[in-house]
C-alpha cells in the first residue's frame, strides 16, 4: 500500500488533537510531550511548571504529542479497508482543520474581548 | 545573541515569509480562482501561474520560516510578551497566540498537502487540494499580518 494515501488522516488528526490539548488546558491538563524553559534554557520532558516564576513554553510539546497521536492514528487507518476509508469525503482533510482553527480562536477568546 | 542578532535573525525570518506568502498566494489563487481567459492583465498573470511547481518549494520555505520562528520565540516569550502583558496589549498578545496555534495547524498539514499535489494530479482530488492550499495560504497570510501587528508594537529598536 501507499503510505502517502494515508497522510490525510495525520493532518486531520493532528490537527483535532493539537485543539484538543488547547482546550483541556483550561481543565489543568497539560498532555505537552516537552517543555521548554526560555529565562533558563532548558528542555524538560512531560509538561512541567515554570521554573522560578519564569514563563514556560509548552508549544512545542503541543505539536510533538499531537504528531506522536496522529502517527499512531495513521498507522491504525493503514488497516482500515481501501473501501471503507474511500467513503470519507476528501474534502474533510481541509474543513476539519479550518474547523479547529475558528476552535480554536474561540477558546483563546479571552484575549479580545 | 544579543539585540543586534536577534534583529538580524528576525529580518530573515521576515524575508522568507515574504517569499512564502507571495508563493502560497499564487498557487491558492491559480487553483482557487483560475485563469481562463487570454487576459494578461496583472490579476490574471497573477493567477495564471503554473501553479505545480510552487509545491515543494512552499514545504521548504514553509519549514525554514517554522524554524526561524521557533528559534526567535524563546526571545519573545521573555523580552516582548512579558512587557506587552504589563502594559496590557492583550489583543496583540491573543493576534500573536492565535498565530501560534495557526501554524501548528498549517504545519500539520503539509503532509496532506504534498499528497494532493503529487504528480499526476488527480481530478478527483481537485476540490480537496484546492481547500488544503486555501486554508493554509489563510494561516501564512494571517501569521505574516501578525507578525507585522507585533513587531509594530514591540519590535526593532524597542
Amino acid at each position: 500500500m501507499n503510505i502517502a494515501r494515508l497522510f490525510p488522516v495525520f493532518s486531520v488528526v493532528f490537527a483535532v488533537f493539537y485543539v484538543l490539548e488547547v482546550k483541556v488546558m483550561e481543565y489543568g491538563i497539560n498532555l505537552a510531550a516537552i517543555t521548554y524553559q526560555p529565562r533558563f534554557v532548558v528542555w524538560q520532558f512531560g509538561a512541567q511548571s515554570p521554573l522560578n516564576g519564569g514563563p514556560a513554553m509548552y508549544w512545542w510539546g503541543w505539536i510533538i504529542t499531537a504528531a506522536v497521536v496522529a502517527i499512531i492514528a495513521t498507522v491504525i487507518a493503514g488497516f482500515v479497508p481501501e473501501t471503507v476509508r474511500a467513503k470519507f469525503w476528501p474534502g474533510l482533510t481541509w474543513a476539519i482543520p479550518l474547523a479547529c482553527m475558528a476552535t480554536v480562536a474561540f477558546v483563546i477568546r479571552g484575549f479580545f474581548i | 545573541m544579543g539585540n543586534f542578532g536577534w534583529s538580524v535573525v528576525l529580518i530573515i525570518h521576515g524575508l522568507i515569509a515574504v517569499f512564502l506568502v507571495g508563493a502560497l498566494l499564487h498557487q491558492a489563487a491559480s487553483v482557487c480562482w483560475p485563469n481562463t481567459s487570454k487576459s494578461q492583465n496583472f490579476v490574471a498573470a497573477f493567477r495564471g501561474v503554473n501553479s505545480m511547481r510552487y509545491t515543494n518549494t512552499i514545504i521548504i520555505l514553509f519549514i525554514t520560516v517554522f524554524i526561524f520562528g521557533s528559534f526567535i520565540y524563546p526571545f519573545y516569550r521573555v523580552n516582548v510578551r512579558i512587557p506587552l502583558e504589563r502594559i496590557h496589549f492583550q489583543r496583540v498578545v491573543g493576534t500573536f497566540e492565535l498565530k501560534e496555534h495557526f501554524l501548528a495547524i498549517a504545519f500539520g498539514m503539509l503532509p496532506a498537502y504534498w499528497y494532493f499535489w503529487r504528480q499526476p494530479l488527480s481530478d478527483a482530488m481537485r476540490r480537496a487540494r484546492t481547500g488544503v492550499t486555501a486554508v493554509i495560504a489563510f494561516a501564512v497570510l494571517y501569521a505574516f499580518i501578525a507578525g507585522h501587528i507585533l513587531n509594530n508594537a514591540r519590535g526593532f529598536g524597542s
